[in-house]
């Protein structure tokens, strides 16, 4: 070794061998299909629609530039408003339901009681069917007139509801629905909560704490990296939400959103714009304001998670 | 050397491997499928030198099967080009990215007018134009109404097969039993307003059991009460119309009379459309909107059903014997491989005897004058009523601006609205009219007119 280039120079030390650099090629040949696949069919997309976001695109003719524009019909469009609240009311309404639904069968769950696995199968059932047949057979059962749950409310003298068909009722029925899609979660809280150390719970059992307080002092502590986990992705699930409103809404003609538009959520309109009214561009901004949202809601919840409890930290 | 397998050797292998695999894919995806490669559902065996259509269609079920006998046909007549058809739903996605791609269907058709307009207004079509005069077709043989319709920016951009009229269908035998003469069904608002009363059928808890008629499609009423929408010479959307709003406001009565929120719990109870649970053949309705294609839907899901076609009865000022039509038309998309073979397939359909043969088995109106004067066509008084419809001078296409998708859920949207009682029919009109000017405002300057 004579001289060194300045490239060889930044290159760390274990590549400096040639055996290793030919390693290093070896390794990447192999991951190749995926890293081609990831920056072809993901990361080039993502960019793409960035600059879309920007330009007036209909699909059919290039796109033309108009620097914010689309941001700013956003901000001045009625129903993108109207479909922002939607889905908003499901995350803040939805979610918090949904995850202490879940939480709680998880618990029951995990009490020791005859039948334990028959009742764990039943309740995981629902989550191996489709969303769509879910969302049928929903559909049938909060059906205002003939639906079963109505057929219910009237045997007992209660007025009938319009579920799907009352504006105020369409939401809250979706989220009385997404009581169904719980399996996968509450099955990642029950191993959770089979993960909280039995000698902590015999130690809290005999400083005399109930079984409440060993759930809020003991259990909910152990399991909070769990909990967090779980509204994170159940957040980013409940802002992309577009199967269930578009199954029950959607119309022979192509419209959807249901009665005034109080099913409409952002990715359905999403949609529409993209697919329906060749306005792709704005659907693109539309995609990014949803990402920013959604970071930004993440990373909110990051820096508050001080009460999610990491064993490894004592 | 020996046969075993270096290190070396075995990358290098591999590497061949994936980027021919990798380039098999790519061009897999680029070049058009081969006739082998779909898999062709009919029998001829096509050669080599052949133009291989794909054509993507929206029929399905047997009226997929009629548009196949047709089609085997074409094949056998033509041996230098071979038809593959495929179902395609929810075309308008599907058809748009593959024309981005670059890899469009040779033909698509059950495009509707309102596509038609859309898709040719931002270059997604071929013209027609020149093909349709060097072979001589210049719309003598079609009914005016349909074959302006398919002109958009001066240019001719599909031919159609079937055509569809908007017409009431009321039940004959509930007209009967609530003593109304099924013979005279109601020619004015006043009397439709009468007939839908005496037909509504509501239980003890006030729940509807059946309705007269509730009217939807504010797009037909508002042309039925002497509205338009669109004025093409200024290019001015006019939703706000007052006879649009009087249409809207008409309807209004029917919602605060029913209760909306009674109907809509009463309709989400209705069976699938096309069942034999459909409302109107189970009684729950005793009016309907309808089309001639009804006909051959009522023989296939409530045979002997007593019903009939009445037009739209229609207020002081307004439009007698108005209908809304559309139908499906056969397009040529931008950039196909092969467009005089895609002409010739279309051509070829638009001759009489196919023509006719089709719309006959699938029960749609032909749009070609001479076809719709057979008599097979003209057997069935309802059916003679809708051709006589739609080609009658109320009839109208959907308007022919770029942004017609828009314009529908607007104005489906503002119907909901006054529906609902959230907004007056003339406050939710203006503000649609606004937001539908607005948006064909953007598209017109961005196609350059």
């Amino acid at each position: 070794m004579t001289t060194l280039s300045p490239s060889r120079l930044r290159m760390p030390r274990f590549l400096s061998s040639r055996s290793e650099r030919r390693e290093l090629a070896a390794g990447l040949l192999f991951i190749s299909p995926a890293l081609i696949g990831f920056f072809l069919f993901t990361v080039y997309p993502i960019l793409q629609s960035l600059y879309y976001s920007f330009t007036d695109y209909n699909i059919l003719q290039p796109p033309v530039w108009v620097g914010l524009d689309n941001y700013v019909e956003l901000l001045n469009d009625r129903v993108f408003v109207k479909s922002l609240t939607n889905t908003l009311f499901m995350v803040v309404i939805g979610l918090p339901v949904h995850l202490v639904f879940d939480f709680t069968v998880a618990l029951l769950l995990n009490a020791r009681i005859r039948g334990l696995p028959f009742f764990r199968t039943v309740f995981y059932l629902p989550s191996i069917t489709p969303v769509v047949a879910t969302a049928v057979l929903w559909a049938w059962l909060l059906n205002a007139q003939y639906g079963l749950i109505n057929l219910l409310l009237d045997s007992l003298g209660l007025p009938m509801i319009g579920f799907l068909t009352d504006p105020n009722w369409t939401k809250p029925s979706l989220i009385l629905m997404g009581a169904w899609y719980g399996g996968n979660t509450i099955l990642i809280y029950l191993a959770a909560l089979q993960d909280v150390p039995k000698e902590l719970l015999e130690a809290a059992e005999l400083d005399g704490a109930n079984g409440w307080v060993k759930i809020w002092r003991v259990i909910i502590p152990m399991v909070s990296p769990v909990i967090f986990f779980t509204l994170v992705l159940n957040l980013i699930g409940y802002f992309q939400i577009f199967t269930e409103g578009w199954v029950l809404t959607a119309t022979r003609s192509g419209s959807a959103g249901g009665p005034l538009n109080s099913l409409l959520f952002y990715a359905m309109y999403l949609y529409q714009n993209a697919f329906q009214f060749f306005k792709m561009g704005l659907a693109s901004a539309q995609a990014w304001v949803l990402f920013l949202i959604v970071l930004s809601v993440t990373l909110i919840l990051f820096r508050t998670s001080g009460w999610v409890y990491y064993r490894s930290e004592c | 050397m020996s046969n075993t397998i270096t290190r070396r050797g075995f990358l290098r292998a591999g590497a061949t491997a994936v980027l021919g695999l990798a380039a098999t894919k790519l061009a897999g995806c680029a070049s058009p499928i081969t006739p082998t490669q779909a898999g062709a559902a009919a029998s001829a065996t096509p050669a080599n030198s052949q133009a291989f259509l794909n054509y993507w269609t929206g029929w399905s079920g047997f009226e997929f099967d009629a548009l196949q006998i047709l089609i085997d046909k074409f094949n056998q007549e033509h041996p230098n080009i071979f038809v593959n058809m495929t179902t395609v739903f929810g075309q308008y996605d599907k058809v748009l990215t593959a024309i981005a791609g670059g890899n469009p269907p040779d033909v698509v058709s059950a495009v509707w007018l309102n596509q038609l307009t859309a898709m040719a207004a931002r270059d997604g079509l071929t013209p027609l134009d020149e093909y349709a005069a060097r072979d001589g077709i210049d719309g003598s043989e079609y009914f005016k109404n349909v074959w302006d319709a398919w002109h958009a920016d001066g240019h001719l951009w599909g031919l159609m097969v079937t055509v569809n009229a908007d017409v009431l269908g009321y039940r004959r035998d509930l007209f009967a039993e609530v003593g109304l003469d099924p013979d005279k069904p109601p020619t004015t608002i006043a009397e439709l307003d009468e007939a839908a009363r005496a037909l509504d059928k509501i239980d003890s808890n006030g729940n509807i059991e059946r309705y007269g008629f509730f009217p939807t499609s504010l797009y037909w009423w508002g042309y039925v009460f002497g509205g338009s929408y669109y004025d093409e010479a200024s290019k001015k959307m006019t939703l706000n119309d007052p006879k649009i709003v009087a249409a809207l406001d008409w309807m209004r009565g029917y919602a605060e009379r029913l209760d909306i929120t009674k109907v809509e719990a009463f309709e989400s109870g209705f069976g699938d459309y096309a069942s034999p649970q459909n409302a109107f053949f189970s009684g729950k309705q005793a009016m309907t909107r309808a089309g001639e294609w009804f006909i051959s839907f009522a023989d296939k899901f409530s045979p002997g059903l007593d019903f009939d076609f009445m037009p739209a009865p229609y207020p002081a000022g307004g439009r007698p014997n108005c209908t809304t039509f559309d139908g499906s038309c056969f397009t040529i998309p931008r950039g196909v491989a092969h467009p005089e073979a895609s002409w010739e397939f279309i051509k070829w359909l638009s001759q009489p005897a196919n023509l006719g043969e089709f719309a006959y088995t699938i029960q749609n109106i032909p749009p070609k004058i001479a076809v719709a004067n057979e008599e097979r066509f003209n057997k069935d008084p309802r059916f003679k009523k809708a051709v006589a419809l739609y080609t009658g001078d109320n009839a109208f296409g959907p308007p022919r601006i770029p942004v017609v998708d828009f314009f529908f859920s607007k104005l489906g949207e503002a119907e909901g609205l006054v529906k609902h009682g959230e907004m007056d029919p003339e406050a939710a009109l203006n503000q649609a009219n606004q937001e539908v000017q607005d948006e064909l405002e953007k598209a017109l300057a961005r196609s350059g007119n």
